[in-house]
Parts: structure tokens; C-alpha cells; sequence
């Protein structure tokens, strides 16, 4: 079947465009380059004009936009029936939407109402040598990765993890807007009521955007080590990441440095693991790293196959000696 | 309250490493991986009994499963979940989300709509993520996914749901599916007495033919994705090793970071 219309799922952060979205319409465009197929952005959000200007400049032919009090927070029923709205208006024959803690949980739904196929976390999307798209789904904490293809239902939809794709440049152009009826919403159940919003501290340098990351594992060992270990990366000018024992122990407060299939995917420049054991669910997150070096006691650590350099030894002695060295 | 707990015995994700591929079948090679509850199921199970001790519930569990691994259920039983039910058949092989779904969907009009569905976050092996809100949406039942915290109140609950920049708070009406994160809760350990009374609980195995299902949306010919081959990524680095003095190693990471092209202030 051709694939002549694509709409991608606009997600927000902070009012602005999540840079999933443009790695989705970046990758979407490298796919099908032909001139004739026809691209469109949904956005869905309460005072997002700065956003909507982006994604006017993105390089679709069309926006859609929702723009209501009600959006302002994610609302699995308001932002499924808004989003189905776009879909009937663009008529596409895919969807692509983030892997976002919103994204995963609207791809299924939509799914559902509009009786197709998702695919779940795609790594990649490339097609075949017949033509037809393949999405890649890892399983198996990402030791196995399975191509998945939607033959027969439309729109496809598939949903991509941050960071998977590198976003394109702006263009030029200025994509025509189109305003979604707000009345939709009334119709909506009040089945789910948003009560509060609780932001944390988010990081001034987040994993995904370091040039060197460093990333402690289990082998840590103590509060105080991982206390270096963060000395280490600021001295470095990276971020700290970690391994989902280092949370599990209490080291690290929060998820959003977690590397992994249930954390992010990052491509740093440099990627420095420590105490780390290697197990597939952490690998598949940090693979892509330009420079892979690992500092582990084990001398048979599965991390060391995917690494550029090993060091067989004591993790926190290596740190100490950096920390040293950077004076 | 009646609640229904969604429960999927997975090849056990801390030996996944162990994992192959088939050179001639293509298959997966899953030999010497023991079977598990998979682990955020445990945490949806938890939830339900943590909330039948607080205010009484019946909970169920279901399971749609190959019946080597109804060992599982029963494990669920001795945890304390009261009844079991297993959709098994070969009819059903191959499902993708879309039909597992629609098939938990239809034994659970059989057993009966409960007021609320507990299901993990995401499985460990297919880990779409995508069941608990299918299932929902066949149901016409709202959903919340990633919940980290809950609280029940007489016709609603209050739950947290993660998100990237922190979390939500929302009230949410019964019934309902909530897809529970792993580390919500500390699921409790099968103690001996939970396997005595195990034994005189009951597992209601669902063939096709036990329920009234819609055969185009069974099974892998019924689902709307399709797999094709599967691929083990080959992400072997040349692994080199560094040695000397700690001092001396940490003067090659140094080299070997600026090399890279990152600035470093020495
Ligand atoms: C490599 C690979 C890639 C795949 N990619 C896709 C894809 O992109 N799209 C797609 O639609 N399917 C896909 N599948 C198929 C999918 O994994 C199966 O349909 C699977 O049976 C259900 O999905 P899940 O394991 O991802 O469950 P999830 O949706 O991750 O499970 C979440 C929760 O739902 C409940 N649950 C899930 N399955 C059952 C069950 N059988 N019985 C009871 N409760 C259950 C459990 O509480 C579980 O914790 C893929 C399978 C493989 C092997
Ligand atoms: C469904 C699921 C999803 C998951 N998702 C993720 C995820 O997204 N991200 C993630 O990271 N994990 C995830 N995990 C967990 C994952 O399977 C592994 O358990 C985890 O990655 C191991 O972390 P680790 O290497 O820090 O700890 P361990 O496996 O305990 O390894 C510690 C390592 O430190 C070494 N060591 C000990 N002392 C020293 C020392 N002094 N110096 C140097 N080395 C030392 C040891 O030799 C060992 O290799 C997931 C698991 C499941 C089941």
C-alpha cells in the first residue's frame, strides 16, 4: 500500500515542540523523499503559540491545532479523541507519535478506535526491498529486535523512542494551520479528572543532551562513590547516568538519568560505564555512543564485547585517579 | 469490589543475555530460561491485594497463557489471589496486542465486568506497554498508565501517574484499567499457608470454543501487525584494554575522550 500522507503526533515539553517530533518527521522525509507525499503535524496544548511557530517551520504541509485549557495537562481521553479528530481531517496512512509517557499511552488507544496495528518503541523504520515499511520493535529488554509490518490497516501507527533519529534543520516554508473544533471536547466523559501536577527538579544538563556521559552501575558500591562519580562528570562537562540497581539502592533520586529499555537512549560522544554489569536492557540504550569505554572488576563482563576500550580493575580507584588528573 | 488482575508469565528477564537466535528456523532460542510472573504483574497483583486487605475485594487473576505455565497462576493464587482464570488455545497463538487484548476483553465478559483491572505497566519480553489500554478501550473503560501510586475511595480512585516531568495526580471513576509501574509497591513473598490454601482455589481454563469471539480478530491471522524476521543486533566493539597504574589509565581515558573531540580542561 502507498504511503502517500503522514501525520506525526506534535508532543510538547514545556509548551514547546518535543524534539521527538522533529526526529520523526526528519526520518519520515529521509523514507519517503518523493514530492507528492504530503506531511502533517498535530499539536495539542493550551497556550502553545511558540511551539505551533515551530511547528509551522518544521517542514510539514499542515498543522493541526487544538489549542485549549483542557490540553494543558495530558488527559488520556482528551487528548485520544483530539487526536482522532486530526486523523479523520488528514486521512494518513501513517502515525508517528513519541514513546513518551503520553505518547505510548495514546498509540494503543488509538489503535483501538481506529481498528489498526501499532508498533510499540520502534528503534528504526526503513523499507524493505519490496517496498514495504518495516518497523523495528525491540523485545527481550533489547536483545532481540523484530520487524514489525501493518499490511492491510490504515493508518499505521507507530510509536519511536526519543533520540532514536537525528531532527533536520527548519525550513523555510511556512506550513498552513488548521484549527481543530474545541467543541470535540465537550462530548468527552469526565470519567478522568486531573487533581495536580507535580514537577520534580529536572537536571540543567539532561543525558540526552551530554557530549560525555558517565555512568555508574551496581559496582558503585556506596553513596560517597557515586558522590565522585558525579564530581567526575561535572569536571568532564557531561551528565551522570546510571543502571536501574543504582536507583533501585538509592544513590540516584529519579529515573530521568536512567540508561536502557526502560529508560533513554542516548548517543553521547563519549560514554564512560562504571560498575556496570552489561546486561542487554542497559546496553541497548547507550550502543550508539561515539566513544564506548567500560571500568569493570570482572574480567569476563559481558559490557566489555561492546565496548572500544575495557579496563579490568577497580571502578571507583580509575574515578579517584581522574578526578586527580582533571585537578 | 471485584477486581481483576491481568497476569503474564514471561521467560525470566534476568537471563535474556542468554538469549539466540536460530540460524536455520529464525526462531528464538529460549532453552534454560525458567518461566516468571512477569515482574510488574507481581506489583499489579500486590495493588489488588493490598486493597482487598484494606476494604475486602474478590480478586481474580487471568492470564492468557500457554498451559504449561498455569504453575504461574497458582503461584498468583498462593499470593492470595482468590480465583484463576486461563485463556488457552491454540486459536489464539500469535496474537499481537490488538487481538491479545480483544481476547482478554471477551473472557472477561464471560467472568463478568469487575469494578476494577490491574494489569503490570509492560511485559518483559514484548514490552509494548500496549495491553492494559487496549484491553480498556475494547471495554470502553478509562485508563491510566505508569501508575506509581493509588488510593481507593468508595466509586473512584487517586492515582499518579509518571510522566517526564514528574507526575499527575487524577481522580478516576470505576471501573477501571490502571497499568501499575514495577516499584509501586513491594509485592509480598508466597508463604506456605498461601500455598495450602491454594490448593483449594480454582483455575478456569477458556478454550476458543468457552467464548464468544469474533474469529477474524483472533490469533496471528487476526491481528493487524504482522511480524517478519527477528534480528539479534550485532553491537560487538573491538575491546580493547587499557592498563597500567590507575594514574595511567586515567591519563589514556583523558587522551581518548579529547580524541573524541570533547573539550577537557587538564
Ligand atoms: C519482537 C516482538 C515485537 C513485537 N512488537 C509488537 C508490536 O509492535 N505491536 C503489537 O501489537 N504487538 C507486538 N508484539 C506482540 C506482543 O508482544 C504480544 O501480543 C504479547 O502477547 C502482548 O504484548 P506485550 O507482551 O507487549 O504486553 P504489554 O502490553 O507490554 O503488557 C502489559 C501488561 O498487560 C498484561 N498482559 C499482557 N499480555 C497478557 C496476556 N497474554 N495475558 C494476561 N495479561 C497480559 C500484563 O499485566 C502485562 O504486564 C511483538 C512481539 C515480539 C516478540
Ligand atoms: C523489564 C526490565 C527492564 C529493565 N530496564 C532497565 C533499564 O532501562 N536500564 C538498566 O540499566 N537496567 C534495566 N533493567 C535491569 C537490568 O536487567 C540489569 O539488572 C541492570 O542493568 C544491571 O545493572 P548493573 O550493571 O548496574 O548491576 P549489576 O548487574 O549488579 O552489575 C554490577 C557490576 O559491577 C561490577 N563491579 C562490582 N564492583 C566493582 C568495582 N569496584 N569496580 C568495577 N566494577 C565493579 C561487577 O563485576 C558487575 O559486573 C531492567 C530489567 C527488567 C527486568
Amino acid at each position: 500500500m502507498d504511503m502517500k500522507r503522514i501525520l506525526v503526533y506534535g508532543e510538547l515539553e514545556k509548551e514547546r515542540l518535543h524534539p521527538v517530533s522533529l526526529e520523526l518527521l526528519s526520518k519520515a522525509k529521509e523514507i519517503f523523499p518523493e514530492s507528492d507525499v504530503q506531511f502533517g503535524m498535530v499539536l495539542l496544548g493550551s497556550g502553545i503559540d511558540g511551539a505551533v511557530a515551530e511547528a509551522q517551520k518544521s517542514g510539514v504541509d499542515l498543522v493541526y491545532l487544538l489549542d485549549d485549557q483542557r490540553l494543558s495537562v495530558f488527559h488520556p481521553e482528551y487528548f485520544a479523541a483530539a487526536l482522532i479528530q486530526a486523523v479523520k481531517a488528514f486521512n494518513p496512512d501513517l502515525l508517528l507519535m513519541g514513546a513518551t509517557y503520553g505518547g505510548e499511552e495514546l498509540a494503543p488507544a488509538l489503535g483501538i478506535r481506529l481498528k489498526t496495528g501499532v508498533a510499540a518503541h520502534c528503534t528504526d523504520l526503513r523499507l524493505t526491498k519490496e517496498g514495504k515499511l518495516a518497523q523495528l520493535v525491540p523485545a527481550f529488554g533489547g536483545k532481540v529486535i523484530g520487524e514489525i509490518f501493518t499490511p492491510n490497516t490504515r493508518p499505521q501507527i507507530a510509536s519511536i523512542k526519543p533520540g532514536m533519529f537525528l531532527a533536520s534543520p527548519q525550513e523555510d516554508k511556512n506550513a498552513s494551520l488548521s484549527i481543530l473544533d474545541a467543541s470535540l471536547l465537550d462530548s468527552v466523559s469526565q470519567r478522568i479528572r486531573v487533581k495536580g501536577v507535580n514537577r520534580k527538579e529536572l537536571s540543567s544538563l539532561p543525558v540526552e543532551k551530554a557530549e560525555v556521559v558517565v555512568c555508574g552501575g551496581y559496582g558503585i558500591g556506596s553513596p560517597e562513590n557515586w558522590n565522585s562519580l558525579e564530581q567526575l562528570a561535572g569536571k568532564l562537562g557531561g551528565a551522570v547516568a546510571c543502571t536501574r540497581p543504582a536507583i533501585d539502592a538509592g544513590w540516584v533520586g529519579d529515573e530521568s538519568s536512567m540508561i536502557g529499555t526502560s529508560g533513554k537512549s542516548i548517543r553521547p560522544k563519549v560514554y564512560i560505564g562504571v560498575g556496570i554489569s552489561g546486561a542487554t536492557h542497559h546496553i541497548c540504550g547507550m550502543k550508539d555512543a561515539g566513544l564506548i569505554v567500560s571500568i569493570n572488576s570482572d574480567p569476563n563482563a559481558e559490557c566489555f564485547n561492546v565496548s572500544d576500550f575495557k579496563v579490568t580493575g577497580d571502578g571507583n580507584l580509575i574515578v579517584r585517579s581522574l578526578l586527580e588528573a582533571l585537578g | 469490589m471485584n477486581i481483576i488482575v491481568c497476569v503474564k508469565p514471561v521467560p525470566d528477564p534476568d537471563k535474556y543475555n542468554l538469549l539466540t537466535i536460530d540460524p536455520e528456523t529464525k526462531r528464538l532460542v529460549r532453552e534454560g530460561i525458567p518461566t516468571v510472573i512477569n515482574p510488574s504483574d507481581k506489583n499489579a497483583l500486590e495493588e489488588a491485594l493490598r486493597l482487598k486487605d484494606l476494604y475486602g475485594a474478590k480478586v481474580s487473576v487471568i492470564s492468557m497463557t500457554p498451559l504449561f505455565s498455569v504453575d504461574k497462576i497458582k503461584q498468583c493464587l498462593a499470593m492470595g489471589a482468590d480465583e484463576g482464570f486461563v485463556i488457552s488455545d491454540r486459536a489464539f497463538g500469535g496474537a499481537d496486542t490488538f487481538s491479545t487484548s480483544y481476547t482478554l476483553m471477551k473472557a472477561i465478559e464471560e467472568i463478568g465486568t469487575p469494578d476494577l483491572i490491574l494489569a503490570g505497566n509492560e511485559s518483559a519480553d514484548g514490552a509494548t506497554s500496549h495491553v492494559p489500554v487496549q484491553l480498556a478501550e475494547w471495554m470502553s473503560l478509562p485508563h491510566i498508565t505508569n501508575v506509581t501510586v493509588t488510593e481507593a475511595f468508595e466509586t473512584k480512585l487517586h492515582v499518579r501517574k509518571k510522566t517526564e516531568e514528574g507526575s499527575v495526580d487524577y481522580e478516576i471513576d470505576l471501573p477501571a484499567v490502571l497499568a501499575v509501574e514495577r516499584n509501586s509497591n513491594q509485592p509480598r513473598m508466597v508463604t506456605a499457608k498461601g500455598m495450602v490454601a491454594a490448593r483449594s482455589k480454582s483455575i478456569r481454563v477458556f478454550a476458543k470454543d468457552d467464548l464468544d469471539v469474533d474469529e477474524s480478530l483472533i490469533g496471528l491471522c487476526g491481528s493487524p501487525t504482522q511480524p517478519g524476521e527477528l534480528i539479534v543486533p550485532n553491537l560487538k566493539r573491538a575491546s580493547q584494554e587499557l592498563k597500567g597504574e590507575p594514574e595511567e589509565i586515567a591519563a589514556q581515558i583523558i587522551t581518548l575522550i579529547k580524541k573524541s573531540g570533547v573539550a577537557v580542561a587538564v
